[in-house]
């Protein structure tokens, strides 16, 4: 079932194994040419770190990025530092970085953390405040950090021109509501929604969602696969890649409760690329291309 | 109670299915009226949910409810044990981890069908809660204890693998926590021939499975072909868990609560009780679902039905507990006579501590490089890696002692070699508080989060020496508590992981058990209140060389039995407490030590303690080396691998004894 290499498969360490070597060697010319060593513990500050032109040395969990974030490619020089939560201490010492980027969720390894380097600990999820927000305030803090000031404004500034082209297409296409699901099972689903970073960029993009519940507050709700009876019957279903199996497509073929949703009934289907849900802005921009580029070539 | 029987029954299933009914009317009762008018031309989404959702939601309640029942009846009458159950004989569990390894490595074996894989994994299972059960004459209290440590086990584990793969795999969150969600028919559809058919196979058995309450003697005067008896009703108990668990997940404690009410409810005959315990369960779990339907939306969160039943089922379990009393206790079968004891402890004791030492510098020096390779470090880079491994195989070696002392304390308090402080509570309890720390406070820090822990566990101590008081500290009640509790905190978990909430992988991921982050100082003290703890209790081993003999004897011996258990419980407790913070709730080197100790003949009780807590250190190095280095740079839980590193020691020695 997974697909990804696997989480102890030998090619995976003989690819770790010779990515650091290449890094040792390949990272420390670059150094001269004044790029901080960062690592990442989240894919979300990796991505953006990438983003504002600076290639993370290493990153936790670096063997997921193909199948939760996927853009940009992560180089094989990136070391992976193992589970997020767990993050592999001699590795990560190894590596002298400069300066560690984490969050908030790995808050309890900080002190042991910056024994190693400098912490910057960036919120991009919290109860009050909204992802897309603290994402944008993420970018600008990290550019600053680590003197990358020109290159945030400028990025920031290309996200902002993206949402607004995207929001002419929509507004031109009125392609309708959506409801955005990651399929768990053939029988559960996650349903995006209010808080959640999807949301923001439906805001931003002036897309509607018909999700008509509540979410807590990473943005989501997990629900029965009968409860998507209850959107907006004029909505597509948007099916988010990762999380769309393959034994779950077959099953929800037969269905007759999925075929007989208005949405499924009608067509009104798209599946999506993977998009780190949980991501900053490069996230959002990603998702926000992709959802505009299917929802104005859809069918009505 | 003087209500004739024939009504008493009808009455008990009347107040389960009524409100049940009247839930389920008000939710679906506007859509129900409608269904007969013709169908709108349009699109009609009440409609559309009620006939491919609630209605099989229904349906499937009816009927696993119904063959939980059903097992459970027949499991208590083949064991002739009123707590057996497929929940307290570990066999849905069972059946959760053997689907959960094949979804994860081999998902292949998913083609000879998802039920074949659960009846192996229950099977195996009940197997293993059998050959613990008949090393003590299959006395009632030692087989639920011994089916609810094989669930807990099987439970941790699985729930371990999915934590190792998150990512991947939140759909085993889902359905080992037991949801009922319907979208088309074909789960209730497919249940009903099979447990059809096993309900057919059980009703053929009903007159000899009622002879079993004969004595072994009289039935087989009779004609009764015993063995066949019971293994077939035990093979027909376990496909009917199997095949629930492999349709719809986990669904605790209805095979346990249904068949007791059918019989305190006055369902004297094997007979009655096979109509009426399956009518009950189906009558429990629709009325459980159905809370659960309307509640979950004012909620706004979703809650999968197994674990609430879990978390209803707890409550229940420990009020049944008293009525297990004195009359189902039998004693356990004198032992084999024991080779003499030839070994000398110091000689034992010395041996074992250079092994030790020797494990300490291998664990220090020998690791995986940082581009993968293996290392024997020296020099500049041993002073590299020690920062971050000496802390660790500090913690390691405290940890591994303090619970295997505490498993030392408790085996011989109770007499029972399969009590270890994982079964106390207070890890629960401190899972507990770790668990609260981490939903209430946005980013907690380490303290924060030590501190919540100790908090928890020092609440269970206090209920549990509360309570023990009234019991004189009978270790038994302590014991059954203690899991009852670990049940319930496994029902939270499931509850919290279901929804999906990131956190409760945090709180997983300490479950699972790890020396990972610990910096010197805590290990430093952590070693110091070891050595004092560990300390203390050589000061009492001649109490825990009499406890064993009974407490007739000790009290014959002059020792204040009472005061005596509270004090070794207190310190047995105080040792699970900080072993728990640092390796989590579930590694069971408290378990296996004292085995390993005994094993090697330190049989008394001074070199038993000693033996025990440097077992349990190296159990624990071995762990921490191996979480550190086989899944590089992957970390591995030092907790779940000590349980893979000890379980097969324990094995082998346990078979060696017989």
């Amino acid at each position: 079932m997974t697909s990804g290499p696997g989480f102890l498969s030998r090619r995976s360490l003989l690819a770790g194994a010779a990515a650091f070597v290449a890094a040792a060697t390949a990272g420390r010319q670059t150094a001269a040419a004044d790029e901080p060593r960062i690592v990442s513990l989240d894919y979300g500050l990796a991505n953006t770190a990438m983003a504002l032109g600076v290639t993370p040395v290493g990153i936790a969990a670096a063997d997921g990025w193909d199948r939760f974030v996927q853009e940009p490619p992560l180089p094989d020089s990136v070391v992976d530092l193992g589970m997020d939560r767990l993050i592999n201490m001699e590795r990560l010492a190894a590596l002298e970085p400069d300066l560690i980027l984490a969050t908030p969720y790995t808050q309890a390894l900080r002190s042991r953390l910056s024994e190693i380097a400098p912490v910057l600990s960036l919120t991009l999820y919290a109860p009050d405040g909204e992802p897309l927000d603290r994402s944008y305030a993420a970018t600008r803090e990290l550019g600053e950090r680590i003197d990358r000031v020109d290159a945030a404004r400028a990025y920031l500034a290309e996200a902002d021109a993206t949402f607004a082209a995207c929001r002419e297409r929509i507004a031109a296409a009125a392609p309708g509501p959506v409801v955005l699901v990651h399929m768990i099972d053939p029988r559960h689903a996650r349903v995006y929604g209010a808080h959640a970073l999807f949301q923001n960029v439906l805001d931003r993009i002036g897309l509607e969602n018909g999700w008509p519940h509540p979410t807590n507050y990473w943005g989501f709700q997990t629900v029965g696969v009968e409860k998507l009876a209850e959107a907006d019957p004029e909505s597509t279903i948007v099916v988010v890649r990762p999380f769309y199996e393959d034994e779950i497509e077959p099953i929800l073929a037969r269905s007759q409760l999925w075929n007989r949703l208005p949405a499924i009934a009608a067509g009104r289907t798209i599946t999506l690329p993977a998009v780190l849900a949980y991501g900053a802005v490069p996230s959002a921009v990603r998702f926000a291309e992709l959802i505009t580029d299917a929802m104005t070539t859809v069918n009505r | 109670m003087t209500t004739p029987i024939a009504l008493r029954l009808p009455v008990i299933a009347a107040l389960l299915f009524g409100p049940a009914a009247a839930l389920t009317l008000i939710a679906l009762g506007p859509e129900l009226m409608r269904l007969g008018a013709p169908a709108g031309t349009g699109f009609d989404v009440d409609r559309l949910v009620l006939l491919y959702a609630d209605l099989p939601r229904l349906a499937t309640a009816l009927l696993a409810g119904a063959g939980l029942g059903l097992s459970g009846v027949i499991l208590q009458q083949v064991m002739r044990n009123p707590l057996a159950s497929p929940t307290t004989l570990g066999l849905s569990a069972g059946a959760e981890l053997a689907l959960s390894i094949a979804t994860l490595f081999a998902p292949g074996l998913l083609v000879f069908g998802r039920d074949l894989l659960a009846l192996v994994g229950s099977a195996l299972a009940g197997l293993a809660v059998f050959a613990i059960g008949a090393r003590r004459n299959f006395a009632p209290v030692a087989i639920v204890l011994a089916g609810l440590i094989v669930s807990l086990y099987c439970k941790s584990l699985s729930t371990i693998l999915i934590l190792l793969h998150d990512r991947y795999l939140m759909s085993l969150f889902i359905w080992g926590s037991g949801s009922l969600h319907q979208q088309d028919w074909s789960i209730p559809l497919d249940l009903l021939p099979r447990l059809g058919l096993l309900a057919i196979a059980a009703a053929l058995l009903i007159r000899p499975l009622g002879l079993l309450t004969l004595s072994d003697a009289q039935a087989r005067s009779l004609g009764l072909k015993i063995a066949l008896v019971r293994w077939g009703g035990v093979a027909i108990a376990l496909a009917l868990a199997a095949v629930i668990t492999s349709s719809v997940g986990v669904i605790g404690f209805i095979g346990l609560v249904a068949p007791t009410v059918a019989r305190l409810a006055g369902a004297r005959r094997l007979g009655a009780q096979f109509v009426w315990a399956p009518v009950i369960g189906a009558g429990l779990l629709w009325l459980t679902d159905a809370v659960v339907s309307l509640a979950a939306g004012p909620l706004a969160t979703f809650l999968p039905t197994g674990a609430v039943t879990a978390l209803f089922g707890t409550p229940l379990l420990l009020l049944l507990l008293p009525r297990l009393k004195a009359s189902d206790r039998r004693e356990p079968l004198p032992s084999a006579p024991r080779p003499p004891n030839t070994a000398r402890p110091p000689v034992v004791l010395g041996t074992v501590a250079v092994g030790l030492a020797v494990l300490f510098a291998l664990a220090v020096m020998l690791g995986r490089g940082v581009d993968g390779g293996w290392v024997i470090a020296s020099g500049d880079a041993l002073s590299t890696v020690l920062p971050w491994r000496i802390p660790r195989v500090l913690a390691a070696i405290a940890a591994g002692a303090m619970l295997a002392v505490a498993g030392t304390i408790l085996q011989r308090l109770t007499s029972n070699e399969m009590v270890s402080p994982e079964v106390i509570g207070v890890s629960a309890g401190a899972t507990m508080g770790l668990g609260i720390a981490l939903f209430v406070t946005a980013a907690p820090t380490l303290t924060v989060l030590l501190g919540s822990a100790t908090l928890g566990a020092g609440l269970v101590l206090v209920a549990i020496l509360a309570m023990g008081r009234k019991s004189g500290f009978a270790p038994e009640r302590i014991v059954l508590t203690g899991i009852a509790l670990l049940a319930l905190l496994d029902a939270f978990i499931g509850l919290v992981s279901a929804s999906g909430d990131p956190r409760a992988l945090q709180l997983l991921s300490w479950m699972a058990g790890t020396t990972y982050g610990m910096d010197l100082s805590t290990a430093l003290i952590s070693l110091a209140l070891m050595l004092v703890l560990a300390g203390a209790t050589c000061l009492t081993a001649r109490w825990l060389d009499i406890m064993p003999l009974g407490r007739s004897a000790a009290r014959a011996i002059g020792v204040a039995t009472s005061r005596v258990q509270a004090v070794m419980l207190l310190i047995a407790v105080a040792l699970t407490a900080a072993g728990t913070l640092v390796v989590g709730p579930l590694s069971f080197v408290g378990l296996m030590a004292p085995h390993l100790a005994r094993e090697l003949g330190l049989r008394r009780a001074l070199p038993q303690v000693v033996g025990a807590a440097i077992a349990g250190a190296a159990i624990m190095i071995v762990a921490d080396f191996f979480g550190r280095n086989a899944g590089f740079p992957y970390e591995l839980p030092a907790g779940l691998l000590s349980t893979l590193v000890g379980a097969p020691f324990l094995l082998l020695l346990l078979r060696r004894r017989q």
